[in-house]
C-alpha cells in the first residue's frame, strides 16, 4: 500500500474535567460545558459530561458506541459523509489520543447496548482497561423520534472525538504512524473482506456506515485500508461487538497494515454487508469473491458483524474463494453458550478449515458492585430485551454487582480481531 | 478416606444375562461387578466400587423417564462421591443408557460422572455435563477403556486440573480464555500458514451433523390431519407463557382453532436473530393459517390442526433442539398429525 496517511499520537495520562482546554505534559484539561455544547443539538434534552478514571468504582451504562478522539490537520474531511462533505478518506495528517476514549449513552434500552467498568473483571475484559473515558450522557427531547435520536448519538460522539483530539493539534506527537509502504514485489498478495453490517436487522434511514451511507443494497466494494481507518467507515447502531474505536485503532485491518511490506502485501479491503435473503447471499458473495479474483490475491481474511446469521455470508463468501483458488480464514465470534464443541457455530463450510475464535460472546462475568454509575441509573430489562434469562432483573440499580454478558462489555470482545479471547474445547 | 464410587452397568456387563435379559429393570448390587473389579483394583485404596446399579438395556431404551427416576431413586442414598457409566463402546442402547443416567445424576444429585464411549455412539450426544472418556468400537478394548476411565475418576476425586486430550475424553464445551495474541494476529498467521501450505489448526471445530432424511408422507394429504410448526417465534399475545426470544429450551402453543387468519391482536413474534417488523404485522407470513384454511377448504389437505407449534430457533443447542422437537412429535403421534408445514426464518 501506498503511504498517504500521517496519524500523530498524543499519550494522555491524566484528564481533568475543568472550565479550560488545553493539554500540558500529558494531562488532558477538558471543558466541560464547552464539550457539552459541542455534544448539543435539538433532539438532545440534556446532554452531560463526566470523565471515568481507570481503576475507578464506576460503571458507564447504556454505551451506545466508543470512539477514539480523532481530528484530521490539514483541512481534509473529518468522518465524511457525517461531520464534513464527502471526499476520499485515508488522505493526510490526523492526530489522535491514546489512553482516552469517548463514549455516548442513550437514555433507553438500545438492542446492542454495552457497559463499560472502569475496575474489577469487566474492566480487565473490555478494550478500555487503563484509559480514561469522556462520557456523554444524553437525554433524548420530547418529538424527537427514535432514528432522529441514535443519528444525533453518533454525530455528538464523533463531534466531541474531534474537540479533544484538536486540544493537541499544536502539541508535539509521542508517536507518529504512516499508513503503508511501498511493498517489496513477491509478497503474498492478502486482502480483508470486511462486513459492515447485517441487514438481519436492517440499518436506519439516515445510519451512518459508510462515508454517511447506510449500506442497504450496498454490493461490495474495494477501499483502502487507510480509508476504512481514517473516518469512513463507523459501527452501526446495532454493531453487536463493535466499537467505532475498533475500526479506527485495533482491526484486521490494523494488523494486515502491520506486517504489509514484511510478511505480505495488503492489496485491499473489499466491504461488504450480510444480506436476509439467499439472493442476495449469493449475488454480494459472489461479487465479493470476483473482486478477490480480479485483485489476484492469494489469500484472504473475513471477519462478519451482527449476530449468527452473517456466518452464512461468510461461509459462502470462503465457498466462493475457494472456487476460485483463493484460500481463506475466517475470523468469527462464537456463540450459543452451552453448546458443545462443534456447534458453536449456526453455519459451517467443509472449505471452511482455518477458523479463528474471538471467544464465546454470550457468555456472563460476574461484575461486581460499583460506586458511581455515569448513564442510566437502573439496569434495564436485558432480559426483556432479548428473552436472555441471564442478567439482573430490570428495575435492578446499575450500581448492583451482576452478571454482565460479553457481548454487553464494550470491547471484551470485537469482531473485527482486535482482542485477544477466543474459545478453546475443555 | 477411601471416597465412595458407584458404578452403572447393563444386564450383559452386569452379569446378568445376554438381551433376553434386556428388559430388566434397574436394580443395585453391593460391590464391583463385571469391569467392575478391573475399575475397583485400578482405583487403589484411594476409592472404591462399593455398589453396582444394573439397567436392561430395553428397559433404559424403551421407558427412559421411569428408567432415570428409578435410577436417581436407587443411587440419590448411596452417598456416591462418583458415578462410573460403561463404558459402552459403540453399543448404541448401551450408550444412551449410560448418557442419559449419567447427565441426571449429575444434574439432579450435583455427582460427577465419568462415562466411556466411541466417539460415534449415539450416547455422545444424549450425554451433557458429564466427562465421556474416548474408547475404541468394541469391548476387546475394555483394560485401556477402565484404565483411562479409572485415572480420570482418581483426579477428579482428588481434584486435580484435567484436560480433554491428556485424560482421554471429549470436550464437554467451550470456555472462554485470553490468548497471548489477538484474534487478527491469529487471522494473519493463519493465513500465512495456508497460502504457505505450511501446517495450521483451525480454532473453531465443527462436527458435521448428519442429515435428517425427509419423511415421506405416511397419507394422502387430502385425509390427513396438517399441522403448523414454525421456529421463527410466534407466541399467544403478550407472551404469557413466556417463551425466551432465542436460546430456547421449549415450545409454544397457539390456539388456531375456528381462526381464518392470523392478526398482530392474536400473536405477537418474540425472536432475537431476525427483524420481526413484517412477520409481527402479518403473523400469517410465518405462519400461513390463511394459506392452510384456503387450502383446507379446498380440499387439498383433510383438516388443519386446532394447535400450532412454536419456537425461537435463535440460539439453540442441537440438543435441545431435539429435545424440542421430540416433545412437539410426541404431541402430534397423541393427536394423530401426520404431516406438518414447518416454516422457519
Amino acid at each position: 500500500m501506498n503511504a498517504r496517511l500521517t496519524i500523530r499520537r498524543h499519550t494522555v495520562t491524566e484528564v481533568v474535567l475543568g472550565n479550560r482546554a488545553a493539554f500540558e505534559g500529558g494531562v488532558l484539561h477538558v471543558d466541560r460545558a464547552a464539550l457539552a455544547d459541542e455534544a448539543s443539538c435539538p433532539e438532545f434534552e440534556t446532554v452531560t459530561v463526566d470523565v471515568a478514571h481507570p481503576g475507578e468504582s464506576c460503571r458507564i451504562t447504556a454505551v451506545f458506541d466508543v470512539a477514539a478522539p480523532y481530528a484530521k490537520l490539514d483541512g481534509s474531511g473529518d468522518f465524511p459523509g457525517v461531520l464534513s462533505r464527502i471526499e476520499t478518506a485515508g488522505r493526510g495528517t490526523a492526530t489522535t489520543l491514546d489512553g482516552c476514549v469517548v463514549s455516548i449513552s442513550t437514555d433507553f434500552p438500545e438492542r446492542a447496548s454495552e457497559t463499560i467498568d472502569m475496575s474489577g473483571v469487566a474492566a480487565e475484559l473490555g478494550a478500555f482497561d487503563g484509559m480514561f473515558v469522556v462520557a456523554i450522557t444524553t437525554k433524548r427531547s420530547a418529538e424527537t423520534a427514535r432514528e432522529e435520536y441514535l443519528r444525533a448519538c453518533k454525530v455528538a460522539l464523533l463531534r466531541v472525538a474531534r474537540r479533544l483530539a484538536l486540544i493537541c493539534a499544536d502539541s508535539i506527537a509521542d508517536h507518529t504512524d504512516v499508513v503503508g509502504s511501498t511493498a517489496p514485489k513477491g509478497l503474498p498478495r492478502v486482502a480483508a473482506v470486511t462486513m459492515l453490517h447485517s441487514h438481519q436487522v436492517p440499518s436506519a434511514r439516515d445510519e451512518p456506515i459508510l462515508y454517511g451511507d447506510n449500506v442497504r443494497g450496498l454490493l461490495p466494494v474495494l477501499l483502502h485500508p487507510a480509508e476504512v481507518i481514517d473516518g469512513a467507515v463507523l459501527a452501526g447502531y446495532w454493531s453487536f461487538n463493535l466499537e467505532t474505536y475498533h475500526i479506527q485503532r485495533r482491526s484486521l485491518v490494523h494488523e494486515l497494515l502491520r506486517r504489509d511490506g514484511t510478511e505480505l502485501e495488503l492489496v485491499g479491503v473489499v466491504a461488504t454487508v450480510a444480506y436476509d435473503t439467499n439472493e442476495q447471499r449469493e449475488r454480494s458473495t459472489t461479487m465479493a469473491a470476483s473482486l478477490l479474483e480480479q485483485l489476484g490475491v492469494d489469500g484472504a481474511i473475513l471477519t462478519k458483524v451482527g449476530g449468527g446469521i452473517p456466518q452464512t455470508d461468510l461461509m459462502m463468501t470462503c465457498d466462493r474463494a475457494a472456487e476460485r483458488g483463493i484460500p481463506s480464514v475466517v475470523l468469527t465470534v462464537e456463540a450459543i453458550r452451552g453448546a458443545r464443541p462443534g456447534e458453536t457455530l449456526s453455519v459451517f463450510s467443509p472449505r471452511a478449515d482455518a477458523l479463528v475464535s474471538a471467544g464465546g460472546h454470550d457468555v456472563p462475568v460476574d461484575a461486581p458492585a460499583v460506586e458511581r454509575v455515569i448513564g442510566p441509573p437502573r439496569v434495564y430489562a436485558v432480559a426483556e430485551r432479548t428473552g436472555n434469562p441471564v442478567g439482573p432483573e430490570a428495575g435492578t440499580p446499575a450500581t448492583d454487582a451482576q452478571p454482565i454478558r460479553i457481548s454487553e462489555i464494550a470491547g471484551a470482545t470485537s469482531q473485527l480481531g482486535g482482542t485477544t479471547l477466543r474459545s478453546v474445547s475443555a | 478416606m477411601t471416597r465412595r464410587v458407584v458404578h452403572y452397568l447393563n444386564q450383559f456387563f452386569g452379569q446378568v444375562g445376554g438381551e433376553e435379559f434386556a428388559h430388566e429393570p434397574p436394580s443395585v448390587r453391593e460391590g464391583p461387578v463385571g469391569p467392575g473389579v478391573l475399575l475397583d483394583s485400578l482405583l487403589g485404596d484411594d476409592a472404591e466400587v462399593f455398589a453396582t446399579v444394573v439397567v436392561g438395556d430395553n428397559h433404559a431404551a424403551d421407558k427412559p423417564e421411569e428408567t432415570v427416576d428409578t435410577v436417581l431413586r436407587l443411587i440419590g442414598p448411596l452417598e456416591a462421591d462418583l458415578v462410573v457409566a460403561g463404558p459402552a463402546f459403540n453399543s448404541g442402547r448401551y450408550g444412551v443408557s449410560c448418557a442419559s443416567a449419567g447427565t441426571a445424576v449429575a444434574d439432579q444429585l450435583g455427582i460427577p460422572v465419568v462415562t466411556g464411549m466411541y466417539d460415534e455412539n449415539p450416547g455422545v450426544d444424549a450425554a451433557s455435563g458429564i466427562f465421556v472418556v474416548r474408547t475404541g468400537d468394541r469391548a476387546t478394548g475394555m483394560r485401556a477403556a477402565i484404565q483411562h476411565m479409572a485415572s480420570l475418576v482418581l483426579k477428579l476425586l482428588a481434584g486435580d486440573p484435567v484436560d480433554p486430550a491428556a485424560d482421554h475424553y471429549l470436550p464437554r464445551g467451550r470456555v472462554n480464555v485470553r490468548d497471548r495474541r489477538t484474534a487478527a494476529e491469529r487471522s494473519v498467521d493463519m493465513l500465512l500458514a495456508k497460502m504457505a501450505d505450511r501446517p495450521f489448526e483451525t480454532e473453531i471445530p465443527h462436527r458435521v451433523i448428519q442429515p435428517i432424511p425427509m419423511p415421506s408422507l405416511l397419507t394422502d394429504p387430502s385425509q390427513a390431519r396438517i399441522a403448523l410448526v414454525t421456529d421463527g417465534g410466534i407466541v399467544e399475545k403478550g407472551n404469557p407463557r413466556h417463551l425466551p426470544s432465542g436460546r430456547s429450551t421449549t415450545f409454544s402453543v397457539i390456539d388456531i382453532g375456528g381462526l381464518e387468519s392470523l392478526t398482530s391482536d392474536d400473536v405477537d413474534v418474540v425472536h432475537h436473530g431476525y427483524d420481526t417488523t413484517h412477520t409481527s404485522a402479518n403473523p400469517n407470513r410465518l405462519l400461513p393459517v390463511d394459506a392452510a384454511r384456503r387450502l383446507e377448504r379446498e380440499g387439498v389437505i383433510g383438516t388443519l390442526h386446532e394447535k400450532a407449534y412454536s419456537t425461537a430457533g435463535v440460539s439453540t443447542t442441537i440438543t435441545d433442539a431435539r429435545r424440542i422437537g421430540r416433545g412437539i412429535a410426541r404431541e402430534f403421534v397423541n393427536d394423530g398429525v401426520l404431516a406438518v408445514i414447518l416454516t422457519s426464518t
